[in-house]
């Protein structure tokens, strides 16, 4: 049976909170600017943060999307390129290696990059089989039709023909000199290839001057038990080669790599630039209102409540000023993408919820974090003198 | 009449005993009885009416509350809100919140009052203060007596057994004074409690039953309405 007291209790502490909201919103209103400067900076920080991680997490995940999804075992590249795009591998290898006992198949990939019509560039994918291709990644043909046997084909990704405004049908000019007809425009969940264009193997293989060469293979074996042994038989027998397995091939992706600590190390340092904005905000809220924390205090408000107010003010605007910053992204990225064709490929259309839920987490820290060290201050301050304090 | 505060030989000292603002304070408060506290300004009766509320602690000395010391009182916030009630020199209310909600905010952290109960109380005080009209009416938006009263509200919300005031009537008209002076004499009728009032106010030092003088931080002399009157 609830007893008076338990529902006294239960109802003052929906009243509470209800007047600690109504209180903490009430001082944010009360400076006006300064409440409206903390919440743009921390928006604008948060902004900063789901564009870049966003283009970061999105490259990241794609790649590890395709490894996945292709059901590839061990990837190989030159052992010093530091992208597929500097990889080199000869087709004499390619067909040693397709050789070796336990290799139930294999892909060639040839990757690179060409001028557009002499202006951005644009990736290009040089296929072994294109429907194979295809069908694992989950594509398909949108307009037009898939790649035939004719040289100077290419299918383009819709991203790509809606950026640079092309249609099926059309000619581009990938290489000086030499016209390329649009045959087909096909629409893929993968970003970069997306905004990438697909031609056979050998056709991208003479568009790129690399003959009888490609960037990357990829092979499937019979029994995926024995795929450390075929990646040390490879090394072995490839000393110039690189043979990995295929989840860890993001690790070796230099750009990825690159992307990823960078969109680490912004985000810590986003991080610190909300905890420091909204830090120096409730130092000087704290020292402001010192005397109204001392009259809580002597009127018998427990040191948590009076704590509580400065944490739910501080959320109130890490909060909002991270969903305005979340919601302030898609313009934004869409403005970069219609701007800088030349980078659409690591930007996805819109941030993902992960992201978001990230934002909520990281902006609850960042406000928890900042409010607390000076509101458990301020409450620890002398009772007399705090009321005193002009 | 039972004593509900004794204070026995307590000191305070400052900046490093720099400043002696209590020297050797024994006192004794007693249930039903208004105590003012009077002296130049600078002689320590602000800083004794803030070690006897809890708001400051003493350098040396001993208090007890009916009969308990202070570190046999449980916490501080619940024990102040029970037993305590404080009036300062300038009202002090919450500036973001309405004179309804200054007065409910003591109310607020008590487990055992409702909601409604709560709002009930706070209008009934404002309403004992003439000020009901202005209980949704932020303090920046009232009279300088006006915000006194409401102080004084929120001090009586929780019927506490003492009263501690510093200058209530130190920055309002003689009429509100008056008013606030009464509300102190029925409160004392009302719950046999005890008041500490710390003025240089003799209109204010009239009401009280008993008079203590303070010196350089030592209590000078100590008077009886009926020993006054004698005089």
């Amino acid at each position: 049976m609830v007893t008076q007291k338990q529902k006294c209790r239960t109802e003052r502490d929906f009243t509470m909170l209800t007047i600690i909201f109504r209180y903490a919103f009430r001082n944010i209103v009360r400076t006006p600017l300064r409440s409206f400067f903390t919440l743009l900076s921390v928006s604008l920080i948060v902004m900063l943060y789901t564009v870049l991680t966003s283009i970061g997490d999105s490259f990241t995940h794609q790649v590890s999307s395709v490894i996945e999804q292709q059901d590839i075992d061990i990837v190989v590249q030159s052992k010093y390129a530091s992208t597929p795009v500097t990889s080199v591998i000869d087709h004499k290898m390619v067909e040693k290696m397709s050789h070796f006992e336990g290799i139930r198949s294999y892909d060639a990939l040839l990757i690179g990059r060409k001028r557009l019509n002499g202006k951005s560039t644009v990736f290009i994918l040089g296929v072994s089989d294109f429907s194979v291709f295809a069908q694992r990644l989950g594509f398909n043909i949108v307009k037009g039709r898939a790649l035939g046997k004719m040289p100077r084909e290419i299918v383009i990704g819709e991203k790509m023909a809606r950026i640079h405004h092309l249609n099926v049908g059309d000619k581009v000019a990938l290489n000086s000199g030499i016209s390329y007809d649009i045959v087909g425009i096909y629409s893929s969940w993968l970003n970069f290839i997306n905004a990438g264009v697909i031609s056979h193997l050998k056709n991208a293989q003479t568009l790129m001057h690399k003959a009888g060469k490609t960037s990357v293979l990829f092979l499937t074996l019979k029994d995926t038990t024995k795929t450390i042994d075929m990646v040390k038989k490879i090394n072995q027998q490839f000393p110039e080669m690189r043979a990995i397995e295929s989840q860890q091939l993001p690790d070796y992706l230099g750009p990825i790599k690159n992307i990823f600590y960078f969109s680490k190390i912004v985000s810590v340092l986003t991080l610190l630039i909300a905890m420091a904005v909204l830090l120096n905000t409730f130092i000087m809220a704290m020292s402001e209102r010192t005397r109204e924390i001392g009259i809580l205090g002597a009127i018998g408000w427990p040191r948590f409540m009076i704590v509580s107010i400065f944490l739910v003010e501080s959320l109130m605007l890490s909060l909002g000023g991270g969903i305005a910053g979340y919601l302030c992204s898609y313009p934004v990225m869409s403005f970069i993408l219609n701007k800088f064709a030349n980078i659409s490929m690591y930007i996805p259309e819109a941030p993902g919820f992960d992201i978001l839920l990230n934002v909520v987490f990281m902006t609850a820290f960042i406000g928890i974090f900042s409010a607390f060290f000076p509101a458990l201050y301020g409450t620890r301050l002398n009772i007399a003198k705090a009321v005193r304090h002009e | 009449m039972s004593s509900l505060i004794q204070v026995k030989d307590l000191y305070k000292v400052y900046d490093h005993g720099l400043i002696q603002s209590l020297n050797g304070i024994t006192l004794t408060l007693e249930s039903g009885k208004i105590y003012a506290l009077m002296g130049a300004s600078g002689c320590g009766k602000s800083t004794l009416l803030n070690i006897i509320g809890t708001l400051d602690s003493p350098t040396g000395g001993k208090i007890y509350y009916e009969g308990k010391q202070i570190k046999e009182l449980g916490k501080l916030s619940v024990f102040r809100r029970r037993f305590l009630g404080f009036v300062f020199q300038f009202h002090h209310l919450v500036p973001v919140l309405t004179l309804r909600e200054n007065i409910e905010a003591a109310l607020l952290p008590n487990h055992d009052i409702s909601a409604e109960e709560r709002t009930e109380r706070a209008m009934a005080l404002l309403d004992e203060m003439g000020i009901l009209h202005r209980a949704n009416a932020y303090a920046g938006e009232i009279s300088g007596g006006e915000r006194q009263r409401g102080a004084i509200a929120r001090a009586l919300a929780n019927r506490p057994k003492v009263l501690l005031a510093d200058e209530p009537t130190g920055n309002i008209d003689s009429k509100t004074s008056k008013l606030i002076l009464g509300k102190f004499r029925n409160h004392i009728e009302k719950t046999s409690g005890t008041i500490l009032i710390a003025t240089h106010d003799t209109d204010v030092a009239d009401i009280a039953d008993v008079w203590i003088k303070m010196e350089d931080g030592k209590i000078v002399s100590i008077e009886s309405r009926q020993h006054r009157e004698k005089k």
